[in-house]
């Protein structure tokens, strides 16, 4: 591979993994809903 | 540092100039629709707009300058992506997203001292690292740019890594620095506690009994080292108004904690304490609110309201269930849990009515219910509903009656003499007994009492330890509350309690000997 070609292929491969980690994080930071997880007009 | 050289001393070259120009542009096209995605999510439609200033201002000014030579459009130009790169990639993207999400997870795994950052959808946190990240191809290039044009501003090669570095490392450390909660005194030593409840129209209630819990609380404290003051927030019954409210709470009153209760509210003050970087312990069925960051509810979960009401019915033989209930969420959230577990463990459901709040007359639905042949009825709904059903079915010999939680807070406990049902486990009944001699009058609510009261002590705690309150709430495994032992998985933010059986005795409710 080309010094041309590996650069932009490195910066492909790390925005790639970026963004793959980015949604194993959100998806386990969601909390996980219940079946009481109606937002509006909850009496308690 | 830079070198400044007298542009017009120096000639452009023009084909390394078109070159830096044309990618300088790409780069801030891309960004731009990466900005306008991300702020899709904040501004809704309004964020075309901004995506239009952003895609058109470059491409014009830079249009203006290939074609006049215009400092004042090069100027412009180098203004809008200065713009993009600090605002929007170094200010939004990576402070605001990039690093909250990667360093502030980590930091979060690792010491409770951190919060869990609040994240948005995946959409939102993945346009914004791609905002962060096109924002530094638009500095490259601009920089590019700036070097083809020759005697503006040049950052000598060998500084720029260094310099790029130097600035990253600088941000990471400021972010682990800002990041991290810390004890603070509190002023004057006084701890402004926010009680944040409704006690108005349907929560009269709940909320006026939930307010009087705190307060005795409070009245219960013996030899602090801090006063304890409760700052009453005024949040009426809609959610307008409360926002307002809470806000004021926190920027005038300067709260340093929130104890609240409802559902809804909770979810309102959720992001503000959070914003606010003050706990909010919050008596809330809804379990997402608690994040285990700066919010935290504490309540018996439907599922597990559902789990003990099976097994009390198996326990007593039961094989079919004919359900009567309201339509109101909280209310099915019960009975979509009871449905569940009884399916699971092979209960049928015989008959299912669900009614709205305008229905009065049961009688038809109460036979046809009878008819299916169950071994008991599930019963829920609010006052004065509740009463005029539980009079109904008793009207038609039907006595065995099961619910959840309604019996506790129905306004003639008489008509649902016998019934079963599962509530909070009130394991100190003397608490009980204590609160309606000093509230008399005050309907003690069994399942929100005890721990509105935990919840104000469990803050009080971290203030006599000189901890972060919310640093003390996320480190809480167990604590040893009036409605028994509360329990929270490292990271949760909802403290769990295991329910218990009731039965309504003499008109009261007495707890049965099998819990």
């Amino acid at each position: 591979m080309t010094r041309r070609m590996r650069t932009p292929t490195l910066w492909a491969l790390l925005i790639a993994a970026m963004l793959a980690s980015a949604y194993l994080i959100v998806a386990g930071n969601s909390p996980a809903m219940g079946s009481s997880e109606t937002p509006a007009g909850m009496f308690h | 540092m830079f070198t400044n050289k007298d542009a017009a001393d120096v000639p452009e070259h023009g084909g390394h100039m078109q070159e830096a120009a044309r990618r300088s542009l790409i780069s801030v096209t891309l960004t731009a629709v990466m900005i306008t995605a991300n702020h899709l999510y904040v501004l809704g439609p309004k964020a075309f707009g901004l995506g239009a200033v952003l895609l058109v201002g470059p491409a014009a000014l830079l249009w203006w300058f290939r074609n006049t030579r215009s400092s004042v459009a090069f100027a412009g130009y180098l203004f809008m992506n200065l713009w993009i790169v600090v605002g929007f990639g170094l200010i939004k993207g990576l402070w605001g997203i990039t690093l909250p999400l990667y360093l502030g997870t980590g930091l979060a795994a690792v010491s409770a001292a951190y919060p869990k950052p609040m994240l948005g959808p995946y959409g939102f946190e993945a346009s914004g690292i791609l905002m962060f990240i096109g924002s530094l191809f638009v500095a490259y290039y601009a920089f590019q740019l700036l070097r083809a044009k020759r005697g503006v501003l040049v950052l000598p090669r060998g500084l720029a890594r260094p310099s790029a570095l130097l600035a990253a490392a600088g941000l990471v450390a400021a972010f682990v620095l800002v990041d991290r909660d810390r004890w603070a005194a509190p002023v004057g030593g006084v701890v402004k506690i926010g009680v944040i409840v409704p006690t108005g129209g349907p929560y009269a209630i709940l909320g006026n009994s939930f307010l009087k819990a705190v307060q005795m609380a409070k009245d219960d404290l013996r030899g602090t080292k801090y006063q304890y003051q409760l700052v009453l927030v005024d949040i009426g019954t809609d959610e307008s108004t409360a926002r307002v409210a809470i806000e004021r709470a926190l920027r005038v009153d300067r709260v340093d904690a929130i104890v609240g209760g409802i559902s809804r509210f909770g979810l309102l003050t959720k992001p503000l304490a959070s914003a606010a970087r003050i706990p909010q312990t919050c008596v809330c069925s809804v379990t997402s609110i608690g994040d285990g960051a700066y919010n935290f509810t504490n309540i018996p979960t439907p599922e597990a309201e559902a789990l003990l009401w099976v097994r009390e019915a198996e326990r007593r033989g039961i094989r079919r269930i004919s359900l009567l209930t309201r339509d109101y969420p909280s209310i099915q959230g019960h009975v979509a849990a009871v449905k569940a577990e009884a399916t699971r463990v092979g209960l049928s459901v015989s008959y299912d009515y669900v009614f709205p709040d305008s229905v009065t007359d049961f009688r038809t639905r109460i036979a046809e219910a009878r008819a299916s042949n169950p071994d008991v009825y599930y019963v829920e709904a609010f006052s004065p509903q509740l009463e005029i059903l539980g009079r109904q079915l008793s009207d038609a010999k039907i006595h065995n009656i099961a619910s959840v939680v309604a019996p506790s807070i129905s306004e003639h406990r008489e008509l649902f003499e016998g019934t079963w049902y599962t509530d909070s486990n009130l394991r100190d009944l003397a608490f009980r007994t204590r609160f309606e001699e000093k509230y008399p009058g005050t309907r003690f609510a069994t399942h929100m009492m005890p721990y509105a009261y935990d919840d104000f002590n469990m803050i009080v705690q971290a203030f006599e330890r000189g901890q972060n309150p919310a640093v003390y709430l996320r480190n809480i495994a167990t604590y040893d509350g009036t409605a028994g032992t509360l329990t929270k998985a490292r990271g949760s933010g909802t403290f769990q309690s295991p329910p218990a059986v009731w039965v309504i005795r003499n008109g009261k409710p007495a707890l049965t000997t099998n819990n």
